[in-house]
């Protein structure tokens, strides 16, 4: 009985250990081919971060090439009540190109600035996907 | 007694032709003739608020014109009693005289020896500094080694640009130089830089709403119609007018939003961008209302403007200093922006400059390009 029940135990663990490295792979596989989750999904999260002149956001999303601006690039938006309004960003197909509709809405005072979202580059760093500015 | 009249008569002559030289000397004659106060006005010791005040002049009030400062805002006057002694010598501010229009201040003497101000009488060491600083400062040499860069990199000596917040993006702030039906008034030494620069005076790429030192330098803020990928409004703005001079006003946006230390460096930033491409800077203070959120940080980024304006020896234009002196600091009913007149040309012809804001930014930017025409382009091209 004692044996059975060794025997039984050892099946179960094995079986979760089986369970959890196919967690990690289907994790891993869930990352898409580039392995660092969606560029579009980046470039929205970088475009509030930048918005709301959240400068950690920024920081964690802004490619190392462009390191220089960080500072340029959280407080951009900092003379301004600004916000986003109807942001959808796309991949444009396998690229490195992320291209968003929608637009940033500045506020000061009275008066409405509106910046048109465009089309933005995106670098892999780390296995995560960075916002590298402005596609040409 | 036929002797004794030729001799009389000789006396008589004598005292007649002496009598008018004995009256200039109690009240000399003014170069320019008589004018009016057109409201209440206090006269002080030089041309400036900070100058001991030494009476006050009412509406009506004929004084003499003496001489004027630099800029031709202040005039030094004189008004005498009823037996032609002098009874108030001083200054006053041009706006409040009702000039005779035949009034040239290119015929008027100017006066180079006062100051702008007298600091000694302000009891702020940070706001003695700033007073102490020029309205309009003199244009170093250097900027003619700047200009001759432009020349070669193909910049437009003529052309004009402005770079700043909603200050500058104002449609009547330098815009208003291109017209044709500007009325200078009793400023005729500036037709010649009014007739040169003017006609390229039109919006910029680089002045917003909203923009401050750091969103002039970022691609999401450019106009996307007239600018490239990846370009800044200052350098969009640079590329497509490729002008000779720029003037650059930050601050009261940047206030509100960003520490001091990272204003001056960003302003170091944009002087020499604007330098590298061969364009003439003209940096300027910007007027603030001491009643109201943000005056302490208004006076210390001021200094940092100065600072920053001393340390590259590029123009500067006092606009703080001279602003003092106007009702409500020349600014507008929001304590930010700087009053326009409501005219869409420039007039100069019923002192304007000391009422609005705009109209004294304006008159200040001409008198910046009048040095520059006259200290670099002239003496560089010869």
């Amino acid at each position: 009985m004692r044996k059975w029940f060794a025997v039984g135990t050892r099946y179960i663990v094995s079986l979760q250990v089986l369970m959890l490295v196919l967690v990690l792979l289907l994790a891993a596989c869930a990352g898409g081919e580039a392995g660092g989750g969606d560029p579009a999904d980046a470039v929205e999260k970088y475009l509030t971060s930048k918005v709301a002149g959240d400068a950690d956001g920024v920081k964690a999303l802004l490619c190392s090439a462009m390191e220089a601006d960080l500072d340029r690039e959280a407080n951009s938006f900092a003379a301004v009540d600004a916000s986003l309004e109807g942001m959808d960003c796309q991949r444009d197909g396998s690229s490195d190109v992320v291209r968003c509709a929608g637009k940033i809405v500045a506020v000061y005072g009275t008066e409405n600035m509106d910046f048109p979202l465009g089309a933005y580059k995106v670098v892999q760093e780390g296995g995560e996907w960075k916002w590298c500015g402005e596609a040409g | 007694m036929l002797r004794v009249l030729p001799r009389l008569c000789l006396l008589l002559l004598m005292v007649i032709g002496i009598a008018p030289i004995i009256a200039q000397e109690a009240a000399p004659a003014s170069p320019t003739g008589q004018t009016v106060m057109n409201r209440t006005a206090i006269v002080y010791a030089g041309p400036g608020d900070t100058f001991r005040q030494l009476g006050v002049l009412r509406a009506g009030h004929s004084v003499a014109l003496v001489e004027r400062n630099r800029i031709g805002n202040w005039l030094h006057i004189r008004q005498n009693d009823r037996n032609g002694f002098v009874r108030l010598d001083g200054w006053v501010m041009t706006g409040s005289l009702t000039l005779p229009p035949e009034v040239r201040f290119s015929q008027v003497p100017v006066n180079i020896t006062l100051p702008d101000a007298d600091p000694s009488n302000v009891d702020n060491a940070l706001l003695q500094q700033l007073y102490a600083v020029p309205v309009i400062s003199d244009v170093s040499d250097r900027m003619r080694q700047v200009y001759r860069l432009g020349q070669t990199l193909g910049m437009h000596s003529y052309v004009i640009t402005k770079v700043g917040d909603s200050l500058s993006f104002n449609p009547m702030y330098l815009e208003p130089m291109s017209r044709n039906d500007n009325d200078l008034g009793p400023y005729d030494y500036l037709a010649d830089a009014l007739t040169y620069f003017g006609p390229s005076a039109a919006p910029s790429a680089a002045a917003s709403i909203g923009l401050n030192v750091f969103s002039v330098f970022d691609p999401g803020w450019k106009r996307k119609a007239q600018c490239r990928a990846n370009e800044s409004p200052l350098a969009c703005e640079y590329r497509q007018k490729q002008p000779g001079v720029a003037f650059i006003l930050f601050g009261p946006n940047d206030v509100r939003a960003v520490n001091v230390d990272k204003f001056r460096t960003q302003m170091q930033k944009i002087v020499e961008e604007t330098e590298q491409r061969g364009i003439i800077p003209v940096l300027s203070t910007f007027s603030a209302d001491p009643n109201r959120r943000y005056w302490d940080e208004a006076v210390i980024f001021n200094l940092a403007i100065v600072d920053v304006a001393w340390q590259y020896d590029v123009p500067l234009i006092n606009l703080w200093a001279a602003a003092r002196p106007l009702p409500d600091y020349g600014l507008d009913a929001d304590h930010v922006h700087m009053k326009n007149s409501g005219f869409l040309y420039l007039k100069y012809s019923t002192g304007h400059e000391s009422l609005y804001g705009t109209s004294l930014r304006n008159l200040l930017s001409l008198v910046m390009l009048d040095e520059i025409l006259h200290t670099v382009i002239l003496e560089t091209d010869g």
